[in-house]
């Protein structure tokens, strides 16, 4: 009885592993509604137990035939062609039959022959088949950190090595237990043993996707986090753009009251008085006056913005620009990096009281790559925790990823990014290929 | 001792440039000789002052000739030359034309000697480095080289084999030495040890691809695989100097 319950336990887990598997390399079938894959996912652990106990005496058609049904509901839960779902298949089943050669190897020396052959042969199997499920659901924790969460760089490494304790553990509780079912006492135990290794390797399953379902959560609102400051960025550069545009109106219209004034002044022949005029006219638009070109609307508006705001706060802005109107990049991320990397320096600067406070500022086409590179005067501390940039801002959870967002950017578009302190000059290079 | 030359059609701002280069320069224990022209033709009849000018500032808004056109004829040539604009707006145009100038200064009074003072400072350093030279017993003669003019040095049977610009043309020298002993005679330049054998200017980089590097005169250099992430992040510090 026991057998059929735990062979059943057996079937469900080894679906579950499939699944688990086969979704580190190919996307699920998003035609398909929840109930059908319920039904689907029910008649694969159905056709698959009747299978296993139809060919049990055959272990090669067992396989095969496992294989092939498990190929088979693979191809229609998952967007994946009939060969892949083989393939799938045929190593997920390679893994299996890997972890229990290793643990009937491991085992084969422990288990004694004295025990009864009959009746314990088929508990003596059930403790080593679940540490060999406990490995195999091992393994595949790993393909799934490798290959499936990819983009959940972000989430600490220390969550997942937490993740680790609850099947070691398990593992070497399973283990200890086969350690001691070689004493005799413990023979009656066996049920409440084998019932209790089971048990772990649930509880372990269980553990699995609910940290998994938490770490999707959290690695969302990182993203989440940085579409806001992207948002944010954006929507400055509009402000940028319609103060820009009224500025524009309002010296239009101030232009013709200047012309009037000023061919009044000639006609009457105060021609004195209109050249001191004409030199207060262009004294004022001086100050307003857009100074720096590089053939995109979109640069130009930030960069001389910016220029205003470093010359009310006495930094000196140095700047190399060429030809701009040709980009690798999407506006919206030049945007993003721009804004970032300048950001950064006016803060850094802000914080310089007694040397001199400067930004330099690259943005060129060079042999066939956009280089963005800024360097600027700061006060020696940089944060970081590790790979990532914290900031020296207050709202430490929502600054700092500016040059997260820049390194995202650059690599997007297959490009570098790298960045050197020393002792009061911080700088930061972006290359990005056309 | 720096030479320079200061060209504006305006004699005032001149004379403004000319107090603030020399005061700053008095203050950092140098010393300069400026010359000042009104125009671009002045400035470029003085053919033997040419050679002898460390730095050229040029205007770029002058009625006669526009600055750039009188860089690009500075430029025909000499290289090496270091060229600073003049401008009132700073224009993408002014990359276009590619005369390597190192800086656009602005005509805005309110950061002009901040501005100048940054040239000055930009401008001796690429002094420093063009008047570097190295001199050694070459297999061919002895000789010193600019170690600007250095393409790369490979290290091939126990010899160095340096690749060198001598006017517009390759020159290639060799030497009995060790690869790691040069690399720490080269180390303050813009060098990097490409490969175990060989070592390479950046200045002459235009490529970096998986374990190949190609130079000026497409010469393509093998990159050690190990090495090749450094290599990037060199290039691309380089590129991103300013």
């Amino acid at each position: 009885m026991i057998e059929h319950i735990y062979g059943i336990v057996y079937t469900i887990i080894f679906i579950l592993f499939s699944r688990l598997f086969v979704s580190c390399f190919v996307h699920e079938k998003k035609a398909n509604k929840k109930i059908v894959g319920y039904m689907l996912v029910f008649l694969w652990m159905f056709s698959d137990y009747v299978m296993s106990v139809w060919l049990n005496q055959n272990m090669f058609a067992k396989a095969c035939a496992i294989v092939v049904i498990g190929a088979i509901f693979t191809c229609f839960l998952y967007d994946t062609t009939p060969v892949k779902s083989v393939v799938l298949m045929m190593l997920y089943s390679g893994i299996c039959f890997a972890s229990d050669y290793f643990v009937y190897l491991f085992t084969g020396n422990i288990i004694t022959q004295d025990v009864n052959d009959n009746v314990s042969d088929a508990f003596i199997s059930l403790l080593p088949g679940t540490v060999s499920q406990i490995i195999i659901f091992f393994v595949i924790m790993l393909f799934c950190r490798k290959f499936k969460y990819k983009d959940m760089d972000r989430v600490d490494n220390g969550v997942w090595l937490r993740l680790l304790v609850i099947p070691l553990f398990t593992m070497t509780a399973v283990i200890s237990i086969l350690f001691y079912f070689q004493d005799g006492t413990m023979m009656e135990r066996k049920n409440t043993l084998v019932f209790v290794a089971v048990g772990m390797l649930l509880i372990n399953i269980y553990v699995f996707y609910m940290l998994r379902d938490i770490l999707v959560r959290e690695s969302q609102l990182q993203r989440d986090k940085v579409l806001l400051e992207q948002a944010e960025h954006t929507v400055k550069m509009y402000q940028y753009i319609s103060e820009n545009y009224e500025k524009q109106k309002k010296r239009e219209h101030e232009y013709r009251n200047q012309l009037f004034v000023l061919r009044n002044l000639i006609e009457r022949g105060e021609c004195l008085q209109a050249h001191d005029l004409m030199q207060q006219y262009t004294e004022d638009a001086d100050s307003d006056a857009n100074l720096i070109d590089t053939n995109n609307v979109i640069i130009n508006t930030i960069l001389n913005t910016k220029y205003m705001e470093m010359k009310k706060r006495n930094i000196l802005f140095i700047v190399q620009i060429g030809d701009l109107s040709m980009l690798p990049i999407k506006n919206r991320d030049m945007v993003v990096v721009l804004t970032n990397i300048i950001d950064n320096a006016l803060e850094a600067c802000e914080k310089v009281k007694d040397k001199k406070r400067y930004i330099k500022l690259k943005v060129q086409n060079e042999h066939d790559n956009l280089i963005i590179s800024c360097e600027n005067s700061f006060d020696g501390i940089v944060h970081r925790n590790k790979d990532q940039y914290l900031t020296t801002k207050q709202e430490s959870e929502f600054h700092g990823i500016g040059i997260c967002n820049i390194k995202e950017v650059a690599s997007k578009y297959n490009g570098d990014c790298i960045i050197r302190t020393e002792e009061f000059r911080f700088r930061i290079i972006v290359s990005i290929p056309f | 001792m720096i030479y320079i030359a200061l060209c504006d059609d305006d004699i005032s701002f001149l004379k403004i440039a000319k107090e603030i280069i020399e005061r700053y320069m008095q203050s950092c224990d140098y010393v300069c000789n400026i010359d000042l022209y009104q125009s671009g033709n002045d400035l470029l009849r003085e053919k033997t002052k040419l050679e002898m000018y460390d730095l050229v500032f040029l205007d770029v808004d002058m009625p006669e000739k526009s600055g750039i056109d009188v860089a690009r004829e500075i430029r025909n040539t000499n290289n090496k030359i270091t060229i600073a604009f003049i401008t009132a707006y700073i224009n993408y145009a002014l990359d276009g034309y590619k005369v390597n100038a190192i800086r656009c200064i602005l005509k805005d009074s309110s950061t002009l000697q901040e501005s100048l003072q940054e040239c000055m400072d930009v401008a001796l350093i690429q002094k420093a480095k063009k008047e570097a030279t190295i001199e050694k017993k070459f297999r061919e003669g002895t000789r010193r080289i600019c170690i600007e003019d250095i393409i790369y040095v490979e290290s091939y049977l126990h010899l160095l084999h340096f690749h060198v610009y001598v006017g517009n043309e390759i020159a290639q020298f060799t030497l009995y030495d060790k690869m790691d002993d040069m690399e720490q005679q080269l180390s303050s330049y813009d060098f990097f040890r490409i490969h175990k054998s060989y070592f390479a200017n950046l200045k002459y980089v235009q490529k970096v691809d998986r374990y190949q590097l190609t130079t000026a005169n497409n010469i393509k250099l093998p990159i050690g695989q190990a090495r090749y992430n450094r290599v990037k992040e060199a290039f691309l510090e380089y590129c991103g100097r300013i």
